[in-house]
């Protein structure tokens, strides 16, 4: 059972687009079972009509789980679509700390992030990003409310220096409620990011992603399979630990 | 025939990137050479680094089999004596600038006066460049633009947020090469090629850092006629380094 913990739908402002028969060949081309699906950012910037979108064309699948897209930063109405996505059967929160210029940390977002943690909402935090979601930043989100489940999208290196490396380390192995996503992780080599999570911290706390269509579902699942952990750690990344943060 | 432009060899900061664990991974990603550069800026606090490098280089020749020495202009007459001696005694058929661990952008007058050097004495650059706000792909053209007789390599052609720019320097600059290790994207060898041809794409991986089989997944989505093919994965290299080698 392989699980992609992050794909998306949609045509997005910026050039992505993908449709559901296209993710579905995806996923049969390589062998993924089920998608967790966030809407691309649409053109219209409209999120709470495509998570409205997104929730009937998850609700006609039994292989695609929705994940709606939340501007955090709108007090009550964040909350209020947090509500509304959760009643319409979407299961986890994505957001974009630098498409919509925003501290993951900061006081501006707590509370909504404080009612996904409410209702059970995991969420997907665009991780790496300078300034405003570095994986120090993520990890004080996660501490700072801390029945929220935090999946670190990107192991929090959406940066070529690796210099996050370390922040990203300490704070999974710090912090229990934080779990990394593997798509697009450059390192992937000698004492990789996947290597040391599984190694140093614990095969349950990461998870693999493709972030499909703009990355490729088969160099992602590259980076699992070459990684140099025991094949019951790549077990775990590719379907039971996203199942357990889902509670599938 | 397949030769990594960009590889590492040395033990530093933790890391043991041995000759045998180079040459593993190697063998894991089907690649059958490597040019490879230290993880220390020379010269620097790391009386040994130098000699370390030589001795790497003098491990398994056949594969490991070029070098460029990584520079810290910060030194003057010293760097410059040092890398003079380097390409005219040792064999040394290349410099690395690290931008990041030698606190000084590509555009700064200290670094350019080194890639005039290179160019004096026959041999490529090979740059980090990426998401660090002094690697920038930008700074690269302004150092390009003053250095026009020295063939330069861009390493991951501008990380994970940079890459068009990446591609702006290489199209202005007939002496810049676009090495794409690192980035997550599946379309980034397609569009360099596609810009600027196969002729200025090189294939690297970073190794051990990243891993092959992952960095050659991107060759593959690129889809490349056999002769581009041949291009990117070795016969640039060859070429920019005076490697001895033909393709058997």
């Amino acid at each position: 059972m392989i699980l992609d913990a992050n794909a998306n739908l949609g045509e997005s402002l910026y050039g992505p687009r993908q449709t559901v028969d296209e993710l579905l060949r995806r996923m049969d081309a390589h062998g993924i079972d089920r998608a967790v699906v966030s809407p691309l950012t649409p053109r219209d910037l409209d999120l709470g009509r495509a998570n409205a979108a997104l929730a009937k064309t998850v609700a006609a699948s039994d292989r695609l789980i929705g994940c709606a897209r939340l501007d955090p930063r709108l007090g009550a109405r964040s909350v209020a679509e947090v509500h509304a996505c959760r009643d319409a059967g979407l299961r986890a929160i994505k957001v974009d700390p630098f498409e919509q210029a925003f501290q993951i940390n900061s006081d501006l977002v707590l509370e909504a992030f404080a009612a996904c943690a409410d209702a059970r909402m995991p969420v997907l935090v665009v991780a790496g990003y300078p300034f405003v979601s570095t994986p120090i930043q993520v990890g004080d989100l996660a501490v700072r409310v801390p029945s929220l489940k935090v999946l670190m999208l990107h192991g929090g290196q959406l940066a070529m220096h690796g210099l996050g490396i370390m922040d990203c380390l300490n704070v999974v192995r710090t912090v229990p409620n934080v779990w990394i996503e593997s798509s697009g992780i450059p390192e992937t080599g000698s004492g990789s990011l996947i290597e040391h999570v599984v190694l140093d911290v614990s095969a349950e706390r990461a998870v693999f992603g493709t972030n499909a269509p703009i990355n490729d579902p088969g160099m992602e699942l590259e980076r699992i399979r070459v990684a140099h952990i025991p094949e019951e750690a790549k077990r775990r990344i590719l379907g039971p630990n996203l199942a357990c943060i889902l509670g599938l | 025939m397949i030769i990594d432009a960009h590889a590492h060899c040395d033990e530093r900061f933790g890391w043991k990137l041995t000759p045998e664990v180079l040459l593993r991974f190697m063998a894991e990603g089907g690649v059958d050479k490597a040019c490879i550069t230290g993880l220390a800026d020379i010269p620097g606090d790391d009386e040994t680094a130098y000699q370390r490098f030589l001795e790497a280089l003098r491990f398994a020749p056949d594969q490991i089999c070029a070098g460029y020495l990584r520079i810290n202009p910060w030194y003057g007459d010293k760097a410059r004596e040092l890398f003079r001696r380097a390409v005219r005694e040792d064999g040394i058929r290349g410099m690395k600038v690290h931008p990041t661990t030698i606190i000084l952008p590509p555009n700064a007058p200290a670094v350019i006066e080194f890639v005039r050097l290179a160019g004096e004495l026959g041999v490529p650059v090979l740059f980090h460049s990426g998401d660090d706000p002094n690697a920038l792909p930008l700074q690269i053209g302004e150092c390009a633009a003053a250095c026009p007789d020295t063939n330069i390599i861009m390493g991951h052609m501008g990380g994970i947020f940079f890459g068009e720019d990446a591609i702006r320097v290489a199209e202005r600059h007939p002496h810049v090469y676009l090495e794409p290790s690192g980035n997550p994207r599946p379309d980034i060898v397609r569009k360099a090629v596609d810009a600027v041809g196969a002729e200025r794409v090189v294939f690297g991986t970073d190794m051990p850092a990243m891993h092959p089989s992952v960095e050659l997944k991107k060759v593959e989505l690129a889809g490349l006629k056999p002769a581009e093919k041949e291009l990117v994965c070795w016969r640039n290299i060859a070429r920019l380094m005076d490697l001895p080698v033909d393709g058997r």
